[in-house]
């Protein structure tokens, strides 16, 4: 994780009154597998497509592969594999044209054409399905067939956008499985994502929102040195409780995942236990938990005060 | 190779798309049939009743004559109201001959005899009213009476000498729905990929403009130059309209208007957001300026100067020039120097500015 293959440096990007990018950072190391964490809208694709080249920046400057994103774009391009947000490819024709549309778009050597359809097909599992038309074919496949064109001619990097959104966890899976092989091919993967459970499978993340980014890091690190406490509190009843507990003038903030009632505290100090159950009963068990990314990630929204503080 | 990529890819689009096919080859068979025999400028069978009050051989020779002609149709009146039938619309013309008919003539006097037309259709009317004078004068001449006339015009009509409305019509449909057809095709294709974000991934790859481009022209210039066959085709066997000239210089043509509404389509899509409005904008674009401007249905020399001046930039202007020069007069390329010069021009342009425009929607 040495040597940058991106290195972007305050990019701003706006649309009409939108601030789509306000002054973001990033520096990217290759052969990882770097995830851009966020809701939509909140600057990813954008992030991306500035990447790709597909958009130019207002303000600020950065290289991919040692090439300015300004000046050298087909420089860029070439080293580069997108999927799109939407699936684009052309769904009246089979996966085997599509495969060779793209084969011949990126004027590979024809000499090729047969270890190339191999490799792929070995990669994809689609052998079976050669003349199903690729709108024919289930989200999960779609995707994988996607990624394979996005993956013809053998690019450095990958950008990803929202790759899973919409595909069944099993194929969501395999193609986690596959990402993870890319990389230990010394490809770097950029993918977008707003499922927290797959932003803990990247090597690094960026938290996006509203066109900022609120934290970067490895999210094991994102986790563990997180300095605000988190609470679990287990009851029969979680809703009311909850009420109760937010009316109160305790210094948390309450809230709900699935059926229990996490507490972030406002300040690094540890909860009265003892005034808690004097507002929400006394059934209520308390404990400390270490906080997910999305804990972390709601909690971030509620200081925006302290988003500056990004390293 | 990567040109023949999307050539191919173009043409496994249009094979699968049932929508395009119909577009492409049923549209421009309906509206041939439609516009050849719907909208046939001639009338026949004008139905006439005729009022005889002379009762002599003259007027039954006159009768006669208005029998004889394909034009009108004689209709026994059975003593109804006059009123009431042009009302009806039974009857488009009514014939008086007057008490005193034949003999007036037989005494050398200038003679009348009434024509009520139905005058609601002023086109029409008019042509009613030449069919009548006609055929009075074919009844002049059965009967052999020379009346002094000062001046007689000997009309000969060359290039069309029974002036048959498919004569001008055909070459008229081939102007229209060529133009229609590339316009509309293009633009389409183009804004779908766009729709579909396919586009996106033209762009990062390392195709140039100009093969995106050509790749897309070349299957719809092909399958355009087919429709245009057809065309020409179904007003050849259904319409017995001749090609007089040239059939090598009628496709050098014919390739050189597809290019100008192919490339005027890519200009739409560079500036389209939604297949509708591109399909929308390609019609209102060519359909209308084509069928009334380009002196296909009305002549341009009637026209208001304004709307004179505005015909110029109209390709279908030029092109029906040309087409009517090679189908019905056997043009030579230097007698059509002129509109061809106009069209060259017109297309290269277009081509320029439409390429110039895409490639900088694409290289953005």
């Amino acid at each position: 994780m040495s040597e940058k293959i991106i290195q972007l440096k305050n990019i701003a990007k706006r649309y009409d009154n939108i601030m789509a990018l306000d002054h973001v950072s990033v520096s990217i190391p290759h052969s990882a597998i770097i995830g851009f964490i966020g809701p939509d809208g909140a600057g990813k694709s954008t992030l991306m497509k500035i990447i790709l080249t597909l958009e130019t920046a207002d303000e600020g400057e950065g290289t991919v592969l040692g090439n300015s994103i300004e000046t050298k774009k087909r420089a860029i391009r070439r080293h580069i594999g997108y999927m799109p947000e939407i699936f684009s490819l052309y769904t009246d024709l089979s996966v085997e044209e599509n495969l060779k549309f793209f084969f011949q778009i990126y004027k590979i050597p024809k000499s090729q054409y047969k270890e190339k359809m191999e490799m792929l097909y070995g990669f994809n599992r689609l052998e079976n399905f050669k003349t199903t038309l690729a709108g024919h074919l289930s989200g999960g496949m779609k995707q994988k067939l996607a990624l394979s064109c996005a993956l013809m001619h053998d690019p450095k990097i990958l950008v990803l956008d929202e790759p899973t959104t919409g595909v069944d966890p099993v194929s969501r899976a395999e193609f986690w499985k596959m990402l993870n092989q890319l990389k230990s091919e010394g490809k770097t993967v950029l993918i977008s994502t707003p499922y927290l459970d797959e932003a803990m499978q990247c090597d690094y993340i960026y938290l996006f929102h509203q066109g900022k980014i609120l934290k970067q890091g490895l999210p094991d690190q994102i986790i563990s040195e997180y300095e605000i406490p988190f609470y679990q509190i287990e009851t029969r009843d979680p809703i009311p409780a909850m009420k109760k507990l937010q009316r109160s003038q305790l210094h948390a903030r309450f809230y709900l995942i699935g059926d229990t009632i996490h507490c972030a505290m406002l300040t690094k100090a540890e909860p009265s236990v003892l005034e808690m159950k004097k507002i929400a009963g006394n059934e209520i068990t308390i404990k400390k938990i270490t906080p997910t990314l999305e804990d972390i990630f709601l909690d971030l929204l509620e200081r925006p005060g302290e988003i500056n503080d990004v390293k | 190779m990567a040109l023949l990529g999307i050539i191919t890819k173009e043409f496994y689009h249009i094979m699968r798309d049932f929508r395009t096919l119909i577009i492409l080859f049923l549209m421009p068979l309906l509206q041939m049939i439609m516009f050849g025999y719907a909208l046939n400028l001639e009338i026949q069978k004008v139905e006439i009743t005729i009022d005889d009050f002379d009762h002599s051989e003259y007027s039954r020779q006159l009768i006669r004559a208005f029998q004889g002609s394909d034009f009108f149709e004689i209709i026994s009146d059975d003593n109804q109201d006059l009123e009431v039938q042009f009302f009806k619309r039974a009857i488009r013309g009514h014939l008086t001959i007057p008490n005193g008919f034949a003999k007036n003539m037989n005494a050398n006097q200038p003679t009348q005899v009434d024509f009520m037309i139905d005058a609601s259709n002023s086109n029409d009317a008019i042509l009613i009213e030449q069919y009548a004078m006609q055929t009075l004068l074919h009844f002049k001449e059965l009967i052999g009476v020379k009346q002094y006339v000062p001046v007689e015009i000997n009309q000969v009509f060359r290039f069309n000498p029974e002036l048959k409305s498919t004569y001008f019509m055909v070459p008229g449909l081939l102007a229209l729905l060529m133009i229609m057809i590339t316009t509309m095709l293009t633009s389409i294709t183009l804004v779908r990929e766009k729709e579909m974000g396919t586009m996106t991934l033209l762009k990062i790859s390392p195709l140039h403009s100009f093969e995106i481009i050509i790749g897309k022209v070349v299957p719809y210039l092909l399958l355009s130059l087919l429709v245009g066959t057809i065309i020409v085709l179904v007003g050849v066997i259904l319409f017995q309209v001749p090609v007089r000239g040239s059939i090598l210089l009628l496709y050098f043509f014919l390739l050189l208007y597809c290019l100008t509404g192919l490339s005027f389509g890519m200009m739409i899509s560079s500036l389209a957001k939604t297949q509708q409005v591109a399909m929308l904008f390609a019609l209102m674009s060519t359909v209308l300026p084509t069928l009334i401007l380009a002196g296909f249905i009305f002549p341009l020399a009637a026209m208001p100067k304004i709307l004179q001046y505005i015909s110029y930039i109209i390709p279908a202007r030029y092109f029906l020039i040309i087409v009517r020069g090679i189908m019905l007069k056997d043009n030579t390329f230097i007698e059509l120097l002129k509109p061809s010069l106009a069209l060259i021009g017109f297309s290269t342009i277009f081509i320029i500015v439409s390429t110039k425009k895409f490639k900088t929607y694409l290289e953005q």
